[in-house]
């Protein structure tokens, strides 16, 4: 009952939230100095009769208010248009390029997990020690290793030099093996900075959780080391660490956007440069408006677990 | 029957200290005690003194920094006893081999082990640990030495024979699993019982420490519970394992004082009814009097006082006791001001020399500066060998006849309670 | 035995009285009795104390001086020149990192060219030296600048609640769902590139986090009883907030932002890899980006 109604208000909210997120990104196209003509152009000199008749096709006549309206009608239809450059729709371009993002992405975030959790934990319990200590220097370097630096030089080493992997994407399907051998270099590449500041939480809440009276508790009954540490510590510190989870989808697309360059891996990252590169705004715009809509998501859903795993939070 | 003669538990000059930036804190500096079988002991002292960490190293849960340095703690429980030289035949001790299980007697149901019971027990532990758990033995004295015994021992020990209960329950329950399931889930581990056996049992123990709809109320979390409850639940876990002592560390300091009182008649009553021991800490000398039958006064790490309930109250006999007594407010007092024990209690890094107390208290003379008192039998002066609750022993030299004015002060009893009580001092 | 015996006449409180323990001796008692702890810390004042503490930190040790280590190169890497005037002469870059020497491009790591020589032959060693300035000015600029847009912001969310709270807020919710690259990306693409549009881009999505952080900070300190007793007192709301509030809740901000000039370098020397850093010139990052068509 009381999650339901906090479920419709996190809702509502939402609603102001995506709409600032749509004007935003629509505004993007009416900072840019210059008419949006010149760009759908890309600055060739042209008749003042085609410009008109660009400006009435792109609905460049209207009020801007209107604009916005035909435009974010279309965008919820997932309309964004054309691709200026290339004549291929907008969500036809993306959607192509997005399972190798998808696969990417929840590679890189099974890598930053995967590795990030178990560390942290045995840092907490070597609290203090070299163990813990050793630790805090590898996430350290972790988080200061630029990823672009980090991927160039697994690519050196690892396929140049000892041609364990190739050095350019095969082209195969996503989910084919070759691709997920391909994909093992980036994943690493993505994940790194994010497990280690997962690492580094984890070992924080932990250690919060392990000075708490319930362990002593736990103890007191009788259940061994292993059980109150992963029954009782590690599911209170997970309320805590699922909130930066969340925080680290927004982390891992930023990587992607580097590391899909780094890779020559042919997601909707590199799709987003090249159409800055290119002035391709129709592009630019979509890709934008995507990946913020996802993220106002995933901050639900983990705000949503959030509230599953720690029984006191009812809003 | 001369098992049940014995304490139930023997602390003999336990050690513990917390090794800190600032030098080695010597929480616990030798204290001895011992427990009845169902008996109730209380420790008091103010905060600092030592309690906590008495009761935490008897149940081995002295973390980091700290560490049990020397001491004896032994467990005198033949089902904590039958219990272990099951699960760890090779803990038992033999003439040829030193362990933590000690099997002084057993009875045999029907004929014997071996030839030769006696040696049997001696000799060929892993035979007995094999009878014992087939019931064709039966432990009849024996005893666990616990601070020798390996962690997996103590966790057999822990909630299943020595139980806690801790000073607040608003904390020491976690908060994201149900009231119920931290009370069946250490019914799982020690009593051998399923899931839903386990749940009966943990319903029926919420009932036993009287919260209504106990049914209901299992899957209620400790936030839905309010503070009197919550302690009633941890009360249920200590109890779910029909434990034969309950180390209870200031049950009642964060509860408000109706509840305080009904949680202490809980604690009384299940004493009774389930014939449990309980080691009280607190430093609410009204708290000692309304449930315990004897008592260890602590100051800074160390006993100095030490008798029965009626004793301390109507014959203190130490300093810093007659200092704590005389802060207590009393009805119809026409003091103007209440006597305190003026000052703090000393950094247990670095203690006062001599007696740790002679800075706070009003009878200190030089002697006090330069010797350390022994606990002594007050009566005789003389040290004692073995704790013994029968005698009342206090730390000051004044019982060895060291101080030259010695240590004067009224103990006055109210007329009319004295008459009815009967009792003369 | 003991708990055996009659214990009948102990439950009742307050009935007994003990008397005699009388604390005035105190008064004039011989000092001798008054017996002092040693001082474990001789008193001293706050900074001295901090940077003992430091001091015994092997970590903070190893990050101080790496940090001054590059404050000292990027500094003394060229002469600066302010209109006109040497204000530091030093020169410890073996190179002008503008100079090409088209006699040795893309060359492997020598003696002269310890890093090698990049693709228009400009000595990569002091490149890296001279670029530094660029990295850590953009972190400290970006930094500061996003304090002094997010801090104002947080306190004033956090102290008034309300719909100034709302309208804050949603303006972060908001920015918050775009990341942090993608955001600086998609303002460079509309900017152009350049120093300031590069800090312009980077503060509006930093100072989001700061402010979202002092808000929860001040939404808890100012239940504080100094706050009530400053309002009580009749102190102007803004006093009451830059005086008590703020400098209360800053402690986290500030660990934030420390943090936070390794992020916005990190991140400058992203964009620049991807093209989109300063113009073809300087940072470290930007030094990169030529470095895929080798690999």
């Amino acid at each position: 009952m009381s999650l339901q109604r906090y479920l419709i208000k996190r809702l509502l909210v939402m609603i102001p939230v995506l709409f600032g997120v749509t004007l935003l990104t629509f505004s993007l196209t009416k900072m840019l100095p210059g008419s949006p003509v010149d760009y759908i152009l890309q600055f060739q000199e042209t008749t003042p009769g085609l410009r008109d008749q660009l400006r009435a096709q792109f609905n460049l006549d209207e009020p801007v208010y209107i604009q916005y309206w035909l435009w974010l009608r279309d965008a919820v239809m997932l309309d964004f248009g054309d691709s200026l450059i290339s004549d291929r729709s907008v969500s036809g371009a993306i959607l192509t390029r997005l399972p190798k993002t998808l696969l990417l992405g929840f590679m890189g975030f099974a890598i930053a997990i995967s590795i990030g959790i178990p560390l942290g934990v045995i840092a907490a319990i070597n609290n203090g020690n070299t163990v813990d200590e050793a630790s805090r220097v590898a996430a350290l370097i972790g988080i200061a290793t630029p990823n672009f630096w980090l991927g160039l030089m697994l690519l050196l080493v690892f396929s140049v030099q000892l041609g364990l992997f190739r050095v350019i994407p095969p082209d195969k399907a996503v989910l084919s093996p070759a691709m997920l051998k391909f994909v093992i270099l980036p994943a690493i590449t993505l994940g790194t900075a994010s497990s280690a500041l997962i690492m580094r939480l984890t070992r924080s809440s932990m250690v919060e959780e392990l000075n708490k009276d319930y362990v002593r508790t736990a103890k007191a009954k009788g259940l061994s080391e292993r059980t109150v540490i992963v029954k009782h510590v590690l599911r209170n510190s997970m309320v805590s660490v699922v909130t930066v989870a969340a925080i680290q989808v927004a982390f891992i697309v930023n990587g992607s956007v580097v590391v899909e360059q780094v890779f020559s891996w042919p997601g909707v990252g590199r799709l987003l440069i090249d159409a800055i590169t290119q002035r391709d705004l129709p592009v630019l715009q979509a890709i934008v408006l995507m990946i913020a809509v996802t993220i106002v998501f995933v901050n639900l859903v983990a705000d949503l677990l959030y509230s599953w795993l720690d029984p006191r939070i009812r809003y | 029957m001369s098992a049940n003669d014995e304490p139930l538990l023997s602390v003999d000059n336990l050690q513990t200290s917390f090794y800190t930036e600032e030098g080695e804190v010597k929480a616990v500096n030798d204290v001895s005690y011992q427990i009845d079988r169902g008996e109730r002991f209380a420790v008091v002292g103010e905060s600092g003194a030592g309690k906590s960490v008495t009761s935490l190293s008897l149940m081995r849960l002295i973390d980091d920094p700290g560490r049990i340095k020397g001491g004896d703690v032994t467990f005198r429980s033949t089902s904590a006893v039958a219990k272990l030289a099951r699960q760890f035949p090779e803990g038992v001790a033999t003439e040829n081999r030193s362990g933590y299980i000690h099997v002084d007697e057993l009875r045999a149901e029907s004929g014997s082990v071996g030839s030769d019971p006696g040696a049997t027990v001696r000799d060929r532990p892993t035979e007995v640990a094999t009878s014992l758990h087939d019931g064709s033995l039966h432990v009849e004295a024996g005893h666990v030495d616990v601070l020798d015994a390996p962690d997996e021992a103590m966790q057999e020990l822990r909630g299943a024979e020595i139980a806690m209960i801790f000073q607040d329950p608003h904390t020491a329950l976690n908060p994201v699993y149900t009231v119920g399931e931290q009370i069946a889930e250490a019914v799982r581990k020690h009593l051998d019982m399923g899931d839903a056996a386990a749940r009966e049992r943990a319903i029926e123990m919420l009932d036993r420490v009287g919260i209504p709809d106990a049914e209901e109320r299992y899957s209620d979390y400790p936030h839905e519970f309010s503070g009197g409850m919550q302690q009633r639940a941890v009360i249920a876990i200590a109890l779910s394992c029909d434990p034969s002592l309950i180390v209870a560390d200031e049950p009642t300091t964060a509860l408000d004082v109706t509840i305080e009182a009904q949680i202490l008649d809980l604690l009384k009553e299940l004493s009774d009814e389930e014939d449990v021991a309980i080691q009280l800490i607190t430093h609410d000398l009204g708290v000692v009097a309304e449930l315990c039958d004897s008592v260890m006064v602590m100051y800074a790490g160390k006993p100095v006082e030490r008798s029965s309930v009626e004793e301390l109250y109507y014959d203190p006999k130490h300093p810093y006791t007659v200092g704590l007594m005389s802060s207590i407010p009393r009805i119809g007092d026409d003091r103007d001001r209440l006597d305190t024990v003026p000052g703090t209690m000393p950094d247990l890094v670095q203690l006062p020399s001599g007696c740790s107390f002679h800075p706070r208290c009003p009878y200190a003379e030089d002697a006090c500066i330069q010797h350390e008192p022994p606990l002594v039998d007050t009566e005789t002066g003389e040290p004692i060998e073995e704790p013994d609750a029968d005698i009342h022993t206090a730390a000051c030299l004044e019982y060895t006849g060291d101080l030259q004015d010695g240590v004067e002060f009224d103990v006055q009893i109210r007329e009319d309670a004295a008459a009815d009580g009967g009792e003369s001092v | 035995m003991s708990h055996e015996s009659q214990r009948t006449t102990t439950t009742e409180r307050g009935r007994i009285r003990v008397t005699g323990f009388d604390t005035s001796v105190f008064e004039d008692r011989d000092e001798r009795f008054d017996w002092q702890q040693d001082e474990s810390t001789v008193s001293r004042d706050r900074l001295t104390r901090a940077w003992e503490r430091f001091k015994r930190n092997r970590t903070a040790l190893v990050g101080l001086s790496i940090i001054a280590l590059m404050l000292f190169t990027t500094i003394f890497a060229r002469p600066i020149v302010i209109e006109g005037i040497t204000v530091q002469p030093f020169s410890l870059a073996p190179f002008d990192p503008t100079n090409s020497n088209f006699a040795a491009l893309n060359e492997a790591p020598t003696a002269t060219h310890p890093f090698g020589t990049d693709w228009s032959g400009k000595d990569i060693l002091s490149r890296v030296m001279y670029g530094g300035r660029y990295s850590l000015t953009i972190g400290v600029i970006t930094v500061s600048i996003a304090l002094s847009v997010g801090v104002p912001l947080g306190a004033l969310a956090g102290y008034y609640g309300g719909w100034i709270d709302e309208v804050i807020m949603r303006l972060v919710d908001i920015l918050y769902a775009f990341p942090f690259l993608v955001l600086a990306i998609a303002l460079i693409a509309v900017l152009g590139q350049g120093f300031w549009n590069m800090i312009t881009a980077l503060v509006l999505v930093v100072w989001i986090s700061y402010a979202r952080l002092l808000r929860g900070e001040v939404l808890s300190v100012k239940e504080n009883e100094y706050v009530t007793a400053a309002k009580a007192l009749g102190a102007r709301d803004r006093s009451i907030i830059f005086r008590h509030v703020v400098p209360n809740a800053m402690a986290p901000v500030i660990v934030q932002a420390t943090l936070g000039i390794g992020t916005v370098v990190l991140n400058a020397a992203a964009l620049g890899f991807l093209g989109l850093g300063l113009e073809p010139g300087s940072p470290s990052g930007a030094a990169c980006s030529p470095a895929v068509a080798v690999a």
